[in-house]
């Protein structure tokens, strides 16, 4: 059960991280490389030209067009609420390309953001609540979500559809609305 | 059950538990402060 | 005088209690723009996703009349969501966005991806009839699609750029800027 066990490890080795406010440590040794960002070229031609840093904002948000209509599909699929009548394993596999382009492009132009402000956003904790969310939902898009949407989907319990889709809208509803919070700090 | 299900009920209940409490927080702190920005 | 009617309108606009009861308030202009931003993924995902599958990158095989009739409603939904929220927008603070460049160049581009939808839906309902799934798509759609990526990436840049306050009027632009941006000369409100 090496999946399940990951799943349970993975969650219980954070609880208690948190617990044990191991976090803090982690955060607080985070700062050099955080500092060390805002020196790069990247970070340097963020901070001098803000109509640099806008228009790669506006691709993060391109980005998060293509991964949010992607997700959006993909769960109402699997939710049953649109094409019924295309197979769900191939929608799912058409959809997940769309999903990585997507990601990938909020990913480059993320880090390229946040090397531009990267101080500021180290001190932000719905930064990291963002950082979290982002973590939580490529695993679980990529190791839970897809290898289990690649068997034998229409035998799935619905509950069991019903959930993981639920879960896949909130955590990249979080990461959208988390990303924006920042814009508003 | 296999491993793939198992693991993702429990996965998506952790996550719909644990982000569904956040968004709890998030709402309460903000329906607070309108309070007392607003009264 | 098209300027000077603009911004006059907008003044009004201005001096309405809701208007700066919005711009004012303590979370409800950040929850509207916040909807604004974020039902891109709902209107702007559907349509990247339509655009895609036109110019072959996705959803291959499937008949393109079934992908856009499917995702045509709640794309529009979320279009109506943008455009309320967008108005909203406009009415909080509308003597500054009227004035701006940004905003200007926005609406010309709506506009322009408007007709480039509507000439595109009429394209599809024509070609649709002879049309068999394996075939490729025709030039006009594909043509359709990419203008279409095109016009809304530059819809989306120019949203961005209207926070910036280069050319700001209150900043006494050049002459040319401050023509297409509508300032008028000795105007008291910004």
């Amino acid at each position: 059960m090496p999946r399940t066990i990951m799943v349970l490890l993975l969650s219980g080795a954070a609880g208690f991280a948190v617990y044990a406010d191991l976090h803090l440590q982690a955060w607080q040794a985070l700062l050099p490389l955080f500092e060390w960002m805002e020196t790069t070229p990247v970070g340097a031609i963020g901070k001098t030209w803000g109509a640099a840093f806008a228009i790669i904002e506006a691709f993060h948000l391109l980005g998060l067009a293509l991964l949010g209509g992607a997700v959006l599909v993909a769960d109402g699929r699997l939710l049953g609420l649109c094409f019924v009548e295309i197979p769900q394993r191939w929608l799912e596999d058409q959809l997940h390309r769309v999903f990585m382009a997507g990601l990938w492009v909020l990913l480059i132009t993320g880090v390229f953001m946040a090397c531009a402000v990267a101080v500021k956003i180290y001190y932000l904790p719905v930064y990291w609540f963002k950082m979290l969310a982002l973590a939580v939902g490529i695993v679980f898009a990529l190791a839970i979500r897809r290898p289990l949407l690649q068997e034998n989907v229409e035998r799935m319990s619905p509950w069991l559809r019903r959930v993981v889709a639920l879960a896949s809208l909130m955590v990249w509803f979080t990461v959208a609305a988390t990303g924006r919070w920042i814009g508003f700090s | 059950m296999t491993d793939l299900k198992l693991s993702a009920w429990l996965s998506s209940a952790i996550i719909i538990v644990g982000f569904g409490v956040y968004w709890f927080l998030q709402i309460q702190s903000v329906r607070e402060l309108l309070a007392m920005a607003y009264g | 005088m098209l300027n000077q009617w603009i911004f006059d309108f907008a003044v009004w606009v201005d001096a309405t209690r809701w208007s700066t009861l919005l711009h004012e308030s303590f979370y409800l202009y950040n929850w509207v723009e916040t909807t604004h931003v974020l039902s891109l993924t709902i209107s702007l995902g559907l349509l990247f996703l339509i655009d895609l599958k036109m110019l072959g990158y996705a959803l291959p095989n499937v008949s393109p009349l079934q992908i856009a009739n499917r995702l045509h409603w709640p794309m529009l939904l979320g279009f109506s969501v943008m455009f309320i929220t967008g108005a909203l927008l406009f009415y909080a603070i509308p003597v500054r966005s009227a004035q701006s460049v940004w905003f200007r160049i926005k609406l010309l581009l709506l506009v322009c991806a408007a007709l480039n939808a509507f000439l595109f839906h009429r394209a599809l309902r024509q070609s649709a009839a002879g049309w068999s799934e394996g075939l490729p798509t025709p030039r006009a759609l594909r043509r359709g699609a990419g203008y279409s990526l095109l016009l809304w990436t530059l819809v989306v840049i120019c949203g961005r750029l209207i926070a910036y306050d280069w050319f700001d009027c209150v900043k006494e632009p050049h002459p040319l800027l401050a023509a297409f941006a509508g300032c008028v000369a000795g105007q008291e409100v910004f």
